[in-house]
């Protein structure tokens, strides 16, 4: 009897799932945060400096509090502002996003406290009950997120025993499918530094024949993506179907189907008056300058009072039904697209707050079971399969190969399939004009339909055909990007051994011996 | 209900942390539905108005427009120089422009009628305003926007002088 109420706790709450569309969530609240606060920071004398009018929220802050911060000198609030840009954008792009959330939310309080005049809206304080919970974990830091892509070091044992941390790019990529036992080398191939001292160039070497294999048909084998994202020598998932705790998503359902049902509630008893009187025909009819936007049928509303009525209750209705609506399998898209919809419909004739189009449309979404969303990205990333570019880097290089994974951890869709030049005896094979020379000397893209490009352009190429790059798109492929693109690029692969991070590579070990001379020429005194 | 169907490993949470984000749940409902109804329905039903969570959650619910009725009320200021009023644009007074809405629609000027802000709102319209040697903060009350919308009554709340 009583452990089915725990299970259904259990399933209700504490379940572990994906949490992609927390993840997801995070972009709408940080831009919902954006929308709402930056318009007032660029006014900043005339709403929190000491030139400011201000008003105070004193339902919503204890006294003590309001009088502390109104003390707050200018030079504090250019500060806190500031650390409101920083923590905004890192919560955007999700780097340390439960810091930066924290942060950010902090921010925001001390803002609203300083002056509640602009952004104190009751949608301000629904979305600071949004922030709240967002707050509590970092699980929306799972995905579309730097954080998701950030290198994290894990504990391992050297050769002596001794604990130490060591990054996920200082392993090499998983080997090539069939290809027997070669790996590409890196850092961590090398398990003491002592055996690196002398071994890593004969073992490029080695590699370099042993590491050759292929595929029927004589086409080079890649290393599977799907094999770089599962990780299956670390135990780890993808990013995308990582799973936590659902407790945060669904207490967000629950605010999401309690507001709308409390709304409702309130238009029909506690000195609301919607059902006995005609709201929605007085906002047709309010005056120039008011809250009632100039939209096209306005004024034919204002002219018929029964269909007011009708829509107003045709609200209540809605209102009523959704939060339940939504918690059924079967009717929760419609439901989520009638929401869709009655929030369009607010935002183009009422003068409604951009929470009322950015948070709450989003937060419908989260009704939609991660794992349908984990599923569908999976269809998508299976229909890809023979549509993938192929991505040529340099195996022997940690830099790249932590580049690599970053990008599949980005390649939502599966569009990537990476090739290691240094286990490819044919690299003609992969393109008719490649060389090993421009292997070794850039990345390349070659396209499905065989188009080849390398360096920065193979980068500007990514960024278009990567979704979660495409907002870098207009900033890389801009005219004339090149002219930096190019030579900075190059400087970085001319580079790149030197950016390991791997302790048996502070000397530079790791090295090829031509660089590895020249390195130790270089610091040697003359 | 919907079950969890992907494969893979999944970051199992000790019994510890399970209790933690359980009672989390509870008290966080709780105070949720609390403030949900403290205003509107459980201070009327005890007949004093019950205490409010501080630094969460909106003062009176969730909804602003529960009760709309034909009668509309706003602010206006006058630059007064020379004797003579004029209308101030409240787009010049508070010309913070969010994303896609007006707050000056949505009535945030009428804020400054109340009287324990005008020492504070005189001081910054004299800044922003340097060439009007006085203002009038004016309350303007429409009783019907539907049959007498053009009848607005107007009421000067209070005086900045010099």
């Amino acid at each position: 009897m009583n452990a089915q109420p725990m299970m259904r706790w259990e399933r209700f709450v504490l379940a572990e799932r994906p949490s992609i569309s927390l993840a997801a969530f995070r972009i709408a609240v940080a831009i919902t945060v954006g929308c709402h606060v930056i318009p007032t920071l660029l006014q900043l004398p005339d709403n929190y400096l000491s030139t400011a009018f201000r008003e105070v929220n004193v339902s919503f802050f204890p006294i003590p509090i309001l009088q502390l911060i109104h003390q707050s000198p200018d030079a504090l609030v250019h500060c806190i502002t500031g650390l409101f840009y920083l923590s905004w954008g890192l919560f955007l792009i999700g780097y340390r996003s439960q810091l930066a959330c924290i942060v950010m939310t902090a921010c925001c309080y001390y803002l609203y406290a300083l002056n509640s005049l602009h952004i104190g809206t009751l949608s301000w304080d629904i979305l600071l009950v949004t922030l709240f919970l967002m707050c509590v974990t970092d699980y929306h830091g799972n995905y579309f997120s730097l954080d998701s892509i950030r290198l994290r070091p894990r504990d391992t044992i050297d050769g002596g025993g001794v604990a130490r941390r060591v990054a996920p790019e200082e392993r090499p990529l998983p080997p090539a499918s069939g290809s027997g036992p070669q790996r590409a080398l890196g850092c961590a191939d090398a398990p003491t530094s002592r055996e690196s001292h002398h071994a890593p160039n004969e073992r490029v070497e080695t590699q370099g024949r042993a590491g050759v294999s292929r595929e029927e048909g004589g086409v080079p084998a890649a290393t599977d993506p799907a094999a770089l994202l599962t990780d299956a020598a670390e135990g780890e998932e993808p990013a995308y179907r990582k799973r936590r705790p659902f407790f945060i998503q669904r207490m967000l359902q629950l605010q999401m189907a309690s507001t709308y049902f409390y709304t409702a509630l309130a238009k029909l008893t506690a000195g609301g008056n919607w059902l006995t009187d005609n709201p929605y025909y007085y906002l047709m009819h309010s005056p120039p300058g008011g809250v009632v936007r100039e939209f096209p049928l306005r004024g034919w509303l204002a002219q018929h009072p029964a269909l007011c009525y009708t829509i107003g209750l045709g609200v209540i209705v809605m209102e009523l039904m959704l939060p339940t609506l939504w918690f059924i399998r079967r009717t929760r898209l419609p439901a989520i697209a009638i929401g869709w919809t009655f929030h369009l419909l607010l935002l183009t004739t009422l003068h409604v707050p951009t929470i009322f189009f950015f948070l709450f449309p989003s937060q419908m979404l989260l009704f939609i079971p991660p794992e349908d969303v984990v599923a569908w990205i999976e269809r998508r990333r299976h229909r890809c399969k023979g549509q993938q570019g192929t991505l040529i880097y340099d195996g022997h290089c940690m830099f790249c190969v932590g580049s690599v994974r970053r990008l599949l951890a980005l390649d939502l869709f599966s569009y990537l399939r990476p090739v290691d030049y240094q286990t490819t005896e044919d690299v003609t094979a992969l393109h008719p004009s490649l060389t090993r020379d421009q292997c070794h000397a850039q990345i390349h893209l070659v396209e499905p339909n065989g188009r080849l490009s390398g360096g920065f352009a193979a980068i500007q190429r990514l960024s278009m055909k990567l979704s979660l790059l495409w907002l870098l798109a207009p900033l890389a492929n801009l005219p004339g990007a090149r002219l930096i693109g190019d030579p900075a690029y190059r400087w970085i692969a001319r580079h790149r051994y030197l950016f390991h991070r791997h302790r048996a590579c502070d000397d530079n070990q790791c090295v090829p011996r031509e660089a590895h001379h020249v390195k130790r020429e270089a610091s040697e005194p003359p | 209900m919907e079950t969890s169907v992907t494969s893979g490993h999944a970051h199992h949470s000790s019994r510890w942390q399970r209790t933690c984000i359980s009672i989390f749940v509870i008290v966080w409902l709780a105070v949720f539905h609390y403030e949900s109804l403290r205003h509107r329905y459980l201070s009327p039903l005890v007949g004093y108005e019950l205490p409010k969570l501080k630094f969460l959650f909106p003062p009176a619910g969730w909804i602003m427009f529960y009760n709309v009725d034909a009668s509309y009320g706003s602010a206006e200021v006058y630059g007064i120089k020379n004797g003579q009023p004029a209308l101030i644009d409240p787009h010049r007074i508070f010309a913070t422009r969010f994303v896609w809405y007006d707050n000056i629609r949505r009535n945030v000027l009428i804020g400054v009628l109340s009287a324990p802000y005008g020492s504070a709102f005189c001081h910054y319209l004299r800044r922003k305003f340097p060439e009007y040697e006085e203002f009038a903060v004016v309350y303007a009350q429409r009783s019907d926007v539907v049959h007498a919308p053009d009848h607005v009554a107007r009421k000067v709340i209070y005086r900045c002088t010099p």
